[in-house]
């Protein structure tokens, strides 16, 4: 059986420019062949305000292990980044998504993250005033290339990911990936 | 001159491969064969036909097997432990409980047990050789002197000494005696005469384990052993068997064969399931993203991306597409706009083609206040199939008419890009006629990921997963599960031997 380590850790966001504190959710998706063995596919960040140089270091961790019986449907990693304000509120202030890289080593990833834009002028009154914003209800969007074109979005910061790939057995199943 | 006693017994030593309690020992013991006197009348006249095929039945072979330390009783020691008042130490009380809470019948053949301390252990035996006899081996070493030469003593005759002394001090032994009671009673079952034939003789040699069988096992047809004890001779003759049972030893083999074999099915299975690329055909899996675009004069951008592919070439995947309308936002004081738009093919092809390599173009469109869509830049990438990570930042530029007056005024008030109709233009542009110019717009930052699958050969595939060493070491660990398990067996056993006394007391 074909095996896959993912190990790093989910490490800054930046240039989010938002004056509140930043959290990530995240979660590895894959296609039928892949099943998880240990680890956790979901998860989230501790929250915290960007510093002097607009950024927030998560320095989140990340250790899963997959088995595979299939090439189709490499892990890719989805990105949700979101503020919480002073009393509490939080809203979704950056979607991303990412494949994860199929050679073996360590790998440094900038995810670029994009909102739902305010259309209107009160729309973005109200978010300038009152905060929050608009999110998605379909989340497949986010890693999915279709029906992606309907969307206007507001592009905000990048998320940094430090990862290093192991990979095992996979030449045995004629798979060359370096 | 010493006449000596003639007798055909030996001794047998096993070494034990398994827990001793398993084993089952078998005394035959038939009547003597003798020459056979004719008949007289007067013995049979007053006895019936039954009567006559009774005394036939003296040739019957009688069987009785026990266990290891299995306690029988004999009729004398069945008597004598039913009453309570003869039982004082703890084995007789124990054999009394035994007797009282179990409907235990006496038998002809019966056990000594260790418990019993019948006769002497081999240890004590040594003790009781003269000092000088020939079988007292311990005497014989000392006569050579060895401890005066040791620097002499070779290293094999070493460790031959060593080990005697190592049997004679620390063994620990366990003994169990198969006896035949000749005792004569009354009718009330008391004894009159004590008279008893010790049949064998079983000394366990716990710290070593093996198994001293005084006298060995023998075939009861060809080699008999006489019932006697001292000066006295029984008309009858018996055969010794043990049994080791070595059938367990199979079915525990057998066992952990079939687990081998259903993970070594289970194994293969799952080298078999694995999805592998058609025979004769290469699989290449390509994960390309749209990451971002910087540097572009207008605002609201999406990127409409085509891929063109040779002909000879099956693709699963959207090779039509576009992004999101993405706002930018401003980092390191340039426009930056974030996509992250992920494009996955799936490409077939048959191994041993020379591939072309695909082409992607990329259009980045601008939307503005109006809602026209205006061409901000094109790219064309060539994207290579090679097995990796693969990164670059596309420059895009867009086309406008010669005439910089009238390109700027089409651009500001009608919007679109009329120029290009044919985007193949863009990956052989000296195959058309070009009336138009070039102005280098943005960049359009693009990242895939190349993996390529191909069905080795099947020699290939087993040289990597190294079947026959593998089942190798899966037999030689099988055997050493073997040892282990019949190892932690035995030592439950013993632990779990006095666990029933235990309860029921």
């Amino acid at each position: 059986m074909a095996e896959l380590h993912i190990i790093g850790q989910l490490q800054s966001a930046s240039d989010f420019n938002d004056p509140n504190s930043l959290f990530c959710r995240y979660s590895f998706q894959t296609g039928p062949n892949w099943t998880l063995i240990s680890g956790f596919s979901e998860g989230q960040t501790a929250s915290g305000k960007e510093n002097f140089k607009n950024s927030v270091e998560w320095v989140h961790p990340l250790d899963l292990h997959y088995v595979c019986k299939g090439i189709q449907g490499w892990p890719k990693i989805i990105l949700q980044v979101s503020c919480l304000d002073s009393i509490g509120r939080s809203w979704v202030v950056g979607y991303g998504c990412c494949a994860l890289p199929s050679t073996p080593g360590y790998h440094t990833i900038k995810v670029p993250c994009w909102v739902p834009a305010a259309t209107t002028v009160t729309e973005r009154l109200k978010q300038y005033f009152i905060g929050g914003g608009h999110e998605l209800t379909q989340t497949d969007i986010i890693n999915l290339g279709s029906d992606r074109f309907k969307l206007i979005t507001q592009s905000r910061g990048e998320i940094k990911l430090n990862i290093c790939i192991v990979l095992r057995n996979l030449t045995q199943f004629g798979v060359e990936y370096k | 001159m010493h006449e000596f006693k003639k007798h055909n017994k030996t001794m047998g030593v096993y070494w034990l491969k398994q827990y001793l309690k398993d084993t089952l020992i078998c005394i035959k013991l038939k009547s003597r064969e003798e020459i056979i006197t004719l008949p007289n009348f007067e013995e049979y006249k007053d006895k019936s036909y039954e009567e006559h095929l009774h005394v036939l039945d003296k040739n019957k072979i009688s069987e009785y097997t026990f266990k290891w330390q299995e306690k029988v009783f004999s009729s004398y020691e069945l008597q004598k432990y039913s009453d309570a008042y003869n039982c004082s130490s703890e084995t007789e009380i124990k054999y009394h409980d035994m007797i009282k809470d179990t409907n235990v019948k006496s038998n002809k053949v019966f056990t000594y047990i260790d418990e019993d301390y019948h006769l002497p252990l081999p240890i004590a035996e040594k003790g009781n050789y003269k000092p000088y006899g020939v079988l007292n081996l311990k005497n014989c070493f000392a006569k050579l002197h060895l401890g005066d030469m040791n620097d002499n003593v070779s290293h094999s005759m070493g460790h031959l000494f060593k080990s005697q002394d190592h049997i004679s001090d620390n063994d620990q032994w366990m003994a169990m005696h198969i006896v035949l009671d000749n005792s004569e009673y009354n009718e009330e079952s008391q004894i009159l005469f004590k008279q008893e034939f010790n049949l064998l003789s079983l000394y366990h040699n716990v710290t070593h384990n093996y198994l001293m069988v005084s006298p060995d096992v023998n075939n009861l047809e060809l080699k008999p052993y006489s019932v006697e004890d001292g000066d006295n001779i029984l008309p009858m003759e018996y055969g010794v068997e043990i049994n080791f049972e070595e059938k367990e030893n199979g079915e525990d083999l057998k066992h952990l064969l079939n687990n081998l074999f259903k993970k070594w099915d289970k194994k293969q299975q799952q080298l078999l399931n694995f999805v592998m690329p058609r025979l004769g055909m290469k699989n290449v899996f390509v994960t390309f993203e749209i990451v971002s675009a910087f540097g572009f004069e207008m605002d609201n951008l999406y990127i409409d991306f085509q891929i063109k592919i040779p002909d000879d070439i099956t693709v699963k995947g959207d090779l039509k597409g576009r992004t999101h309308v993405s706002k930018s936002s401003r980092r390191e004081d340039k426009k930056f706009w974030g996509y992250g738009h992920v494009v996955e093919l799936e490409l077939e092809y048959a191994t041993g083609m020379d591939l072309n390599p695909l082409k992607i173009i990329l259009e980045t469109i601008s939307v503005d206040w109006w809602g026209r869509h205006r061409t901000e830049g094109y790219s064309c990438l060539t994207l290579s199939l090679e097995p990796g990570e693969h990164r670059h930042d596309l420059s895009c530029s867009r086309s406008e008419e010669l005439d910089k007056v009238e390109a700027e005024s089409r651009r500001f008030f009608v919007g679109g890009c009329h120029l290009i109709k044919d985007l193949d233009v863009l990956i052989n542009p000296q195959l058309y006629e070009a009336k138009f110019r070039y102005v280098s717009t943005g960049s359009v930052a693009v990242r895939w990921r190349v993996v390529c699958q191909r069905r080795r050969a099947h020699a290939d595939v087993h040289a990597h997963t190294q079947p026959h060493a593998h089942a190798q070491s899966l037999l030689a660990g099988a055997e050493a599960v073997l040892r282990h398990y019949k190892k932690a067996k035995a030592t439950l056993a013993a632990a779990t031997e006095c666990l029933p006394t235990q309860l029921e007391q």
